[in-house]
């Protein structure tokens, strides 16, 4: 029975124990963060949170400029759709013009050809009143 | 990046607790083989017969064998812990050494003092001990959750 009362002695004695060395532990630790408030840990978990918010600025950049590139497409696009517009009535215009001009062709070859033919009888009056 | 790359890269990135604190890590590796041959030494070399007293009093509610896995326990959770360069462990199995240890050395006084012929033992493990605890208190720099509780409370 002494010796049972002992071991719950030592048991107890050991939680108290640990309780001090845990606090003091804690306080130790406290004591060297706020000496050397930046350890190498530290400085580490700063240096990879730098580069995120590095990466993050990257990529809002990288966001606005898929703005940029998205709108001067669309513009472009409208561009493209105005010079096809243009293409086209242009296209038919020319066909028109083709169109206009061989029958303009046409009517001078009638026109050159009637004028042959009355020059010719003119030539043939002259000859006969000449002779 | 993925996260679980970037996590992977935060761990090896982690020093090495023999750079961090080169006491730590020569008390935690020591005391981990030393709580390895006592733990071997209660399951393998001592015959409980030739004891007419427990030699330490804590045994009369738990016994030889009980005592010796619970060092060999320690002692490789603590040698795991250098192996994978995990400060939390680490910090862990120092603390239950801490406490395991401080529970011997306080049944091993007061043997002292009930029944002489404990003296010299007591002398050693209570330097032991206070190697351990030593260790813990000035030596072990703080796990990655420390870190982070600061971190945020500085924010």
């Amino acid at each position: 029975m002494n010796e049972v009362i002992i071991s719950l002695i030592s048991m107890v004695s050991a939680l108290g124990v640990a309780y001090i060395v845990n606090v003091a532990s804690k306080r130790v630790q406290a004591k060297k963060a706020e000496k050397q408030p930046k350890d190498r840990m530290e400085q580490m978990f700063d240096g990879y949170e730098r580069l995120i918010k590095q990466k993050d600025v990257e990529d809002d950049r990288k966001q606005r400029y898929i703005k940029t590139i998205e709108e001067e497409l669309r513009l472009t696009k409208e561009h493209v759709g105005h010079l096809e517009r243009a293409l086209e009535a242009t296209k038919d215009e020319l066909n028109e013009s083709r169109i206009e001009n061989a029958e303009l062709r046409d009517k001078l070859d009638e026109m050159r050809k009637e004028y042959q033919k009355v020059k010719s009888e003119n030539q043939d009056t002259v000859d006969a009143l000449t002779k | 990046m993925s996260k679980e790359t970037l996590r992977h890269q935060l761990d090896k990135a982690r020093p090495k607790l023999k750079v961090v604190s080169p006491l730590a890590y020569w008390d935690i590796l020591v005391m981990g083989w030393f709580n390895i041959v006592l733990g071997l030494t209660f399951i393998l070399g001592i015959d409980s017969a030739r004891f007419t007293a427990s030699l330490l009093i804590v045994n009369d509610l738990f016994t030889f064998d009980f005592w010796g896995v619970v060092f060999i326990i320690i002692g490789l959770l603590k040698l795991y812990s250098l192996r994978i360069n995990n400060w939390k462990l680490a910090r862990s199995t120092l603390f239950i050494g801490v406490s395991v240890k401080a529970a011997w050395m306080i049944a091993l006084t007061i043997r002292t003092f009930i029944s002489p012929g404990t003296l010299f033992l007591n002398i050693l493990w209570v330097t032991i001990a206070l190697l351990q605890i030593g260790a813990y208190i000035w030596f072990m720099p703080p796990s990655t959750e420390a870190y982070g509780q600061r971190r945020k409370d500085r924010d």
